[in-house]
C-alpha cells in the first residue's frame, strides 16, 4: 500500500471523530471518492475505532480497595516515596561498618600524627592592590590548626547521627505503624 | 452556581472528617486502577500504585485549587505514581515485545467478543504506557483532550497527535497480531 500523507492521515482521524469542519470534510469526501488507497486506510481505521470502541472499565481493582486506602492513611509518605525496610537496613549495616572500622583506626592512633595548618594570610600580588591604598598593611591573622583525629571523630559523630536517622525512618517508625494498625 | 458535590466531600475532610473519603476513593477507584493497570500491565502492582495515589491525593488534598475536575487532578496523580513504579520495576518487567502471538480463530473464523477484547489487549500491551493510556481515556469518553493532556502532562496538541499516533501504531499491530485479513471481522 502506498504511504499516504501524515497530514491526510491525521485529516481522516477528525474525519471520524467528527471534528472536521465542513469545507475540509467535503473536500476529504471528494478525495476519498476517487483515491482507492485513501479509502482503503479509512476502513481500515473505521475497523480500529470499532476494536477500541470495546475499550471498558473492565478493570477492577479488589473487594477490599477502599478498605486498604483508609487503613494506609495515616502511612505518609507512601511506600514508594520512602526508604524500605530492607534498604534502611543494609544503609544502617554500611553506616555502623565504617563507623566501627573509623573508630578501631581511631584508637590505634593511625591519625595521630596527621596533622595540617589553613593559614589565612596568603599575601594578595602586588597588582591586586590598588595605588590609592599605598598604606595598607596587612592583618595577620592566627593559623587554624586542624588534626586528623579531631576530623575523623566529627565524621564518626555525623555517621552515629544518620545511622539514628536511619534506623528511625527505616525500622522503628514501620514497626510501630504496623503494631498500632494491628492493634486497631 | 452549583458547588460540586466532591468539592463539599473536600471541605469536609479537610474540616476534620478523614472517614468521607471513602467516599472518593469508591467512586474512582476503577478508573485509577484501570489508568495503572493500562501503565503497569501488572494487576498486583496497578493496585498497590493505585492505593498510593490515592494516599497521595488525600495529604495534598488542601492543594487541590478546585479550577480542574478533581478526577482529573487525582488522575493525573495517579498517572505519575504508576509511571514512577514502572520505572522502579522497569528491570522486572517483562516485555512482550518479542513474545509470539498466535491468532487462533474458531471454524467459522470469527472472533467473538471475548477474543476481540483479549486481542485488543495485547495489541494495547505493545503500545507504550503513555499511548495505552491516553487512548484508553479518549475511549472511555469521559475525558476532554485537555483533560487528557492534563493527567498525561502533556499540551492538548501533543495528546491529539499522540492519540492519532497510537490508533495508528495499534492497527498494525492488531494487523500483526491477527494478520491482515482478520482486522476487518
Amino acid at each position: 500500500m502506498k504511504k499516504i500523507p501524515q497530514a491526510q492521515e491525521e485529516m481522516l482521524f477528525d474525519y471520524l471523530d467528527g471534528t472536521l469542519n465542513a469545507a475540509d470534510k467535503q473536500r476529504l469526501e471528494t478525495e476519498l471518492s476517487h483515491n482507492r488507497e485513501l479509502k482503503a486506510r479509512l476502513d481500515e481505521l473505521q475497523n480500529v475505532e470499532l476494536w477500541l470502541s470495546k475499550i471498558s472499565l473492565e478493570d477492577t481493582p479488589s473487594r477490599n480497595f477502599t478498605q486498604q486506602v483508609m487503613g494506609k492513611l495515616d502511612q505518609y509518605p507512601a511506600r514508594s516515596s520512602t526508604l524500605t525496610s530492607r534498604n534502611g537496613i543494609f544503609l544502617l549495616v554500611g553506616i555502623l561498618v565504617a563507623v566501627g572500622l573509623a573508630t578501631i583506626l581511631v584508637s590505634s592512633g593511625v591519625f595521630d600524627g596527621v596533622q595540617t595548618t589553613i593559614n589565612l594570610n596568603q599575601e594578595l600580588p602586588q597588582k591586586y592592590i590598588p595605588k590609592s591604598l599605598p598604606q595598607y598593611v596587612p592583618k595577620s591573622l592566627p593559623p587554624i590548626a586542624l588534626s586528623g583525629k579531631l576530623i575523623v571523630n566529627i565524621v564518626i559523630l555525623l555517621n552515629l547521627g544518620l545511622a539514628w536517622l536511619v534506623l528511625d525512618r527505616a525500622i522503628l517508625r514501620p514497626l510501630f505503624q504496623r503494631r498500632m494498625h494491628a492493634g486497631h | 452556581m452549583t458547588i460540586p458535590a466532591e468539592h463539599i466531600i473536600i471541605d469536609r475532610i479537610l474540616a476534620g472528617e478523614p472517614s468521607v473519603y471513602a467516599e472518593l476513593v469508591n467512586k474512582h477507584k476503577s478508573y485509577a486502577f484501570t489508568i495503572a493497570n493500562k501503565i503497569l500491565q501488572n494487576r498486583a502492582e496497578a493496585e498497590e500504585a493505585a492505593q498510593d495515589a490515592f494516599i497521595k491525593a488525600y495529604h495534598h488534598l488542601s492543594s487541590f485549587n478546585r479550577e480542574a475536575k478533581f478526577s482529573t487532578w487525582l488522575y493525573r496523580i495517579v498517572f505519575n505514581t504508576a509511571i514512577s513504579y514502572k520505572r522502579k520495576s522497569r528491570h522486572t518487567f517483562q516485555s512482550i515485545e518479542n513474545t509470539v502471538l498466535e491468532y487462533a480463530p474458531d471454524g467459522e473464523g470469527t472472533l467473538e467478543r471475548t477474543d476481540k477484547r483479549k486481542y485488543l489487549a495485547l495489541a494495547m500491551a505493545r503500545l507504550n504506557e503513555a499511548d495505552r493510556t491516553a487512548l484508553t481515556l479518549f475511549y472511555l469518553d469521559e475525558f476532554s483532550l485537555e483533560e487528557i493532556a492534563e493527567i498525561t502532562g502533556m499540551q492538548a496538541n501533543t495528546a491529539k497527535v499522540r492519540i492519532h499516533r497510537a490508533r495508528l501504531r495499534l492497527a498494525d499491530e492488531l494487523k500483526l497480531i491477527l494478520k491482515q485479513e482478520a482486522l476487518t471481522l
